[in-house]
């Protein structure tokens, strides 16, 4: 098979530029929690109320114009922040889906409120179901963050021990620590990049489409599909409806709702945050879901 | 005591790097046919945003040296850097 190097680096260097404004906002925003935010106002500020609390947690994206790769980091600093382990998933996989100008861009590419209430629907109640799922799963060791990619604990960077000769302002101890998520994540972001990059340009849509002809094996091609290319969520609607001609809605869905929670890019950038213990385990628990979700959409439709 | 300290040094040059590259996409963008629309208004965003990191970078450079060998983590970086530059200058 001749590999197109040129539409790789394309597919790559957009991937990168696409990601990069959402990589420095979720870095800001992870450091700022880390540094302003006290387990104290955590716990104010979070209902007692385990229900309340996961519906706010899954509807709060409707409020956060953030992909995917901006919520990751922000995810982690919340769970260190003794956020319980339901409520920050819930979040994290909820954000990208409920995000205003996933559900505008979702509305305009198919101009069907349909699909846009299944995504956002299936979108609140797989974060809910999923987020449970996991803390159920994680029950016995809820440390989770990896700590070889943490910086904050014996930080690096030197701003404990420097802050107590040169006493910097927590704004600047704050951007300092931006910079530094910021570059640790955007690594991991090229290694994700890079690896969809090629799987875009390898895989054939069209011997892809003749063999997902039966329900369930267009769902599992679908959402092989959401997994491999990685798509930004604001932008997967309009290639989701492209397949719109060849796959059933069922199928559809499943494309829409698991691109945002995890594909290949946000893989790699959860595995190196969290414990492989609980990536697996995540991913487990969002695959198995997904598709039970649109198996049983397809039974009603 | 104050050392330059290499590690910061080289984040900072790579926010430079960013920061040039990024300007020149945005100045050039009438070259560059192959970049999304989408992704150039993004950019704007982080070519606001990255000089201020830059300053804030900059203090850090003439501080303590930090015991860890970060080479390999910018290592990815510079390349992706490195492969944008080429990109840019033959597109």
């Amino acid at each position: 098979m001749l590999i197109n190097l040129d539409k790789i680096i394309i597919t790559f260097i957009n991937m990168i530029l696409e990601g990069l404004p959402f990589l420095l906002i979720g870095s800001i925003v992870s450091a700022a929690i880390q540094l302003f935010v006290t387990e104290e106002m955590i716990e104010k500020v979070l209902p007692q109320n385990n229900i309340i609390s996961l519906l706010i947690a899954s509807t709060i994206g409707i409020l956060m114009p953030i992909c995917e790769c901006a919520i990751i980091p922000v995810t982690k600093s919340l769970i260190r922040k003794k956020v319980p382990i339901k409520i920050a998933i819930t979040f994290m996989l909820s954000v990208p889906i409920l995000n205003p100008i996933v559900i505008m861009s979702t509305y305009y590419a198919f101009n069907d409120m349909k699909i846009v209430l299944i995504r956002f629907i299936g979108g609140i109640i797989l974060s809910i179901i999923i987020g449970v799922l996991v803390d159920i799963l994680v029950s016995k060791n809820k440390d989770i963050v990896n700590r070889k990619t943490e910086y904050s604990d014996l930080c690096e960077c030197g701003c404990l021990t420097i802050d107590y000769f040169t006493r910097k302002s927590k704004l600047r101890i704050c951007l300092e620590h931006s910079i530094r998520e910021f570059l640790n994540i955007l690594k991991y972001y090229i290694y994700a990049s890079f690896l969809s990059s090629i799987f875009i340009c390898l895989i054939d849509e069209n011997m892809l489409i003749k063999i997902g002809k039966g329900k369930f094996i267009s769902i599992i091609i679908m959402m092989l599909m959401a997994f491999l290319f990685s798509l930004c969520s604001e932008a997967d609607a309009f290639v989701a409806k492209e397949f719109l001609k060849h796959f059933n809605i069922p199928a559809i869905s499943a494309f829409l709702i698991l691109g945002p929670m995890m594909d290949l890019k946000n893989a790699v950038i959860i595995s190196s945050y969290f414990k492989k213990e609980f990536t697996i385990k995540l991913i487990g628990a969002i695959i198995i879901c997904i598709l039970s979700f649109s198996l049983l959409l397809s039974a009603i439709m | 005591m104050k050392k330059f300290n290499v590690n910061e040094f080289v984040s900072l040059l790579i926010l430079i790097l960013l920061e040039m590259e990024i300007g020149l996409m945005l100045f050039t963008r009438d070259n560059n046919a192959h970049i999304e629309l989408e992704s150039i208004r993004g950019l704007y965003i982080v070519f606001l945003l990255i000089p201020i990191l830059i300053y804030v970078q900059f203090l850090k450079v003439f501080t303590f040296n930090s015991r860890k060998d970060n080479s390999n983590n910018f290592l990815p970086i510079v390349l992706t850097l490195f492969v944008i530059a080429v990109f840019l200058v033959v597109a």
